[in-house]
């Protein structure tokens, strides 16, 4: 299964760096579940959910979102985009294309119930663009559908207190239209209309807001 | 892409399928809207609907603009990503009420976002679909009801009619036709286009299909914003004559229609209309309406449920200048598919009533709809009642266990329901 896995995601084995590391992780996720988060005890972990952990744990690896306590229905509806293709992302694809929708109805409830992370907010060195960010997701609307504190509720996710670096990605993908939405394409329409500059304060905004 | 061209631009949203939301368009919207012409009220929207810009980007408030600081935080909810499994669905349907002698079951299930239903001559059940972008066939094998996607990417493919051994699809800005459908079904021919006289938009792009006896098709064509000066081209029911193209306006200031039906009593067309949002939790009303005569006007956007004048834009109207509706149906349930009963497995009583699938709301703090409701009419429309048939969707404030977006009269007389939210088709039977 692993290697089933690491050549959907990483493609046929070539000799290149990068492949190589693709191949890794992969690995990696199907044996080693690392950086679990903090509370959960590993036994009771179910082992569908295994393999999300290595990067999506605690301390989330670099692109990854944190998913403990994100709503079960974005959850399903991420992987459900990725097992279709109509969300790229090699590892991701590869993974949820082994998933069933009972996985994936399974996977949505295992992380909606667990706590969310709830480490001290990254300092909030650029209070001028935090403000900005206020007003511009006002302007938006962002919080008809993330909720007031942006909190998330259904198709919605949890976006507060996301690594800044994801949240800019995600956005720059809804605007470029390399990633689908749910909800009638609202985000697709929303951030169709931001600047380089937008969304790098929507980002540092939502980044620094408290847990 | 160069967006301001309009058919580089159309050419490719068609490619894309899915993924037809539309970047820029923000900046596209702003740049064509918004600035008010003398004499009209400052806060008067005003679109510029002469640019070709317009027809390709509906303007970015359509949805949220209109928001009031009383309704606000209110948004569409999203489907759930899947299906409901079977153990959902039969713990959903405890929870629906009937009258008596009348119970509901599931007919199929993994029908994801089914939206309109229509009958093959040989049995075959085709079901339409929102953002799935499927169109499915549902046939008995053996006792089983098998659930093929026999169309996939299509852009929003809600509305379906069977005519003459052929499937049509309307698909937001065309009608297609697949023929001998029923002998395809794994292979489906090629689709022919047979009417695209339509503007490419989302927006309340998405349509219904019914045909009357003598082979006009009726098409509904929303406005591509919640409330403002429509388009020429929209806020109007046409029908059309896929043999020759010939096309008419049968309808104007219809706002949001997804649903109607042919009175087998008078041969007229009845149709389901949503109100606009942002006014208040319960105003205003969704309507029920009736065709009686060629090119009468509904009122939008002057007026609304018959005796309400927009705020914003009566304009200097009446609302006497409008023809009422038959019924009005209440503050966002969201009517959409409507049938006359024809069967006969129903006790007499119900003969060419009019079952109406409710959505229900989005935009109201207390969830209403999400039913189906029974309408009791002379073929005038006169002493027009309603009741509630079918009720249980509904939890909570704002949530659903699923939202009926469908209703078809099968040959045994059961009534069949399409439900968008869990995507499936239940059949409403009745014994003594």
């Amino acid at each position: 299964m692993t290697d089933r896995a690491a050549r959907a995601a990483c493609g046929p084995r070539r000799p290149t760096l990068a492949g190589a590391f693709c191949r890794l992780l992969v690995a990696g996720l199907t044996i080693a579940p690392r950086g679990v988060a903090a509370a959960a005890d590993e036994a009771s972990i179910p082992a569908v959910a295994q393999p999300c952990l290595a990067c999506h744990g605690a301390k989330p690896l670099p692109g990854a979102p944190t998913i403990a306590g994100q709503t079960s229905n974005f959850i399903q509806w991420q992987l459900v985009f990725f097992r279709s293709g109509q969300r790229k992302n090699p590892i991701m694809q590869a993974l949820a294309a082994q998933l069933s929708d009972n996985d994936i109805r399974a996977l949505g409830a295992y992380f909606a119930a667990l706590p969310a992370p709830a480490p001290a907010p990254p300092a909030d060195d650029q209070p001028d663009l935090t403000r900005a960010g206020e007003k511009l997701g006002e302007q938006r609307h962002c919080n008809s559908c993330h909720g007031e504190t942006y909190l998330g509720q259904q198709a919605a996710p949890r976006i507060a207190h996301q690594p800044q670096a994801y949240l800019a990605q995600a956005l720059s993908d809804y605007r470029s239209n390399a990633r689908p939405s749910s909800g009638g394409a609202a985000m697709t329409e929303i951030a169709a209309g931001l600047s380089d500059d937008d969304i790098k304060t929507m980002a540092h905004f939502l980044a620094v807001l408290p847990p | 892409m160069d967006r301001t061209k309009g058919t580089s631009a159309r050419r490719a949203w068609r490619a894309r399928g899915l993924r037809w939301a539309v970047p820029a368009l923000a900046a596209l919207g702003l740049a064509a809207a918004a600035v008010g012409a003398p004499g009209q009220a400052e806060d008067l929207k005003h679109y510029d609907s002469a640019a070709r810009n317009f027809w390709l980007h509906p303007p970015p408030d359509w949805f949220l603009g209109d928001e009031t600081a009383q309704q606000r935080g209110l948004a569409p909810p999203a489907n759930p990503p899947l299906p409901a499994s079977a153990e959902e669905l039969a713990a959903n349907l405890k929870s629906i009420k009937l009258p008596p002698g009348f119970k509901i079951e599931v007919y199929a299930s993994g029908v994801p976002q089914a939206r309109q239903m229509a009958w093959g001559d040989k049995g075959t059940l085709f079901v339409g679909s929102f953002l799935a972008t499927n169109v499915y066939a549902i046939v008995d094998q053996g006792g089983q009801k098998v659930v093929k996607t026999i169309i996939k990417g299509l852009k929003m493919p809600t509305g379906v009619a069977f005519r003459n051994g052929a499937l049509y699809v309307v698909d937001i800005d065309r009608i297609l036709r697949y023929d001998d459908i029923e002998n395809h079904l794994d292979n489906p021919t090629e689709a022919k286009i047979v009417y695209d006289d339509m503007p490419p938009y989302m927006a309340h792009g998405w349509k219904y299909l019914v045909f009357d006896k003598a082979g006009w098709v009726y098409v509904p064509f929303g406005p591509p914003f919640n409330i403002g000066n429509p388009p020429s081209s929209v806020s109007q029911i046409r029908r059309v004559d896929l043999n020759t193209g010939a096309a008419e306006i049968v309808a104007l200031g219809v706002r949001n229609s997804v649903g109607g039906d042919i009175d087998p009593r008078s041969g007229q067309y009845w149709f389901t209309e949503n109100a606009r949002d942002w006014v208040s939790d319960d105003l205003p009303s969704d309507k029920l309406n009736r065709i009686s005569r060629l090119g009468l006007h509904f009122g939008y956007p002057y007026c609304h449920q018959g005796d309400l004048p927009d705020p914003k834009f009566a304009q200097g109207h009446s609302c006497a200048e409008f023809e009422p509706p038959v019924l009005n149906l209440g503050a966002h349930v969201a009517p959409l598919g409507m049938k006359f009963y024809t069967g006969t497995m129903f006790p007499a009583e119900y003969t060419n009533n009019i079952f109406i699938a409710e959505h229900g709301s989005w935009n109201r703090h207390q969830y209403q709809g999400g039913r189906i409701e029974r309408v009791i009419t002379d073929p005038d429309g006169k002493d027009a009642r309603m009741e509630t048939f079918a009720s249980g969707w509904i939890k909570g404030e704002h949530d659903y266990t699923g939202r009926p977006a469908d209703v078809l009269v099968a040959k045994d007389g059961a009534l069949l329901v399409a439900d968008d939210w869990a995507g499936a088709i239940y059949r409403i039977s009745y014994a003594h």
